[in-house]
């Protein structure tokens, strides 16, 4: 795993964007592997 | 080490720089995103999510083979929320730090990209960066990190621009 640091003294944060950041990407070739699973 | 609550936050997501690999041969497309520690793929269009590997492998290490199809959400409660596990996705503040410490961490053969990557949902800092619950690219950067010796790098700047259409994100510079 890559070395980020120790923790620091900060709690724990959440957050929850006002905007999920993740775009439209662009249209390509059916992917099966991206398709929704029953869980 | 005790168990504190999260502090809420409503607003923008953490911004930081990880590495990511292209795998020439890769069934889903030479175009997609890999981790660069873990033998899994970042989907496009949907939020990359961590996924807690003690839990997957005390239930079943099958459910490793790909972490996506999966039920979700598999050890989210044992994710990044304690200190003492690993759990998480990984980004660093700083690029440079990001290639030094993680370039040579992926596997040879492979295109090695950088760029910018959201984090959101539960979040630990870190000294030099950050563990997440949840990501998504923001942007690669367009000259490939590192490019496998028998690769051209026109070949492979083109499957990093591949994986921006594909992810839909823009261009990243450090």
């Amino acid at each position: 795993m890559v070395e980020i640091g120790k923790p620091t003294e900060e709690p724990e944060i959440e957050i929850l964007p006002v905007e999920i950041p993740v775009p439209e990407p662009a249209p390509t070739e059916p992917d099966p592997a991206e398709e929704p699973v029953p869980a | 080490m005790t168990e504190r609550e999260a502090r809420l936050i409503v607003g923008e997501p953490l911004r930081a720089w990880r590495l990511w690999s292209l795998v020439p041969g890769c069934p889903k497309g030479p175009q997609t995103l890999h981790s660069c520690y873990y033998e899994v793929h970042w989907p496009a269009g949907r939020p990359m999510r961590a996924h807690c590997v003690e839990a997957i492998k005390r239930r079943g290490f099958s459910a490793w083979l790909d972490p996506h199809s999966a039920p979700a959400p598999i050890g989210v409660e044992e994710g990044v929320r304690r200190p003492v596990c690993g759990c998480g996705i990984y980004a660093l503040k700083d690029p440079r730090v990001a290639v030094e410490r993680w370039v040579s961490m992926i596997k040879r053969g492979r295109i090695v990209v950088l760029g910018e990557v959201a984090l959101w949902g539960r979040v630990l800092k870190h000294e030099d960066g950050y563990r997440a619950e949840y990501a998504y690219p923001i942007g690669l950067c367009a000259k490939p990190v590192r490019v496998p010796e028998d690769d051209d790098e026109e070949i492979a700047s083109f499957l990093v621009e591949m994986a921006r259409r594909r992810y839909g994100v823009g261009l990243s510079v450090p």
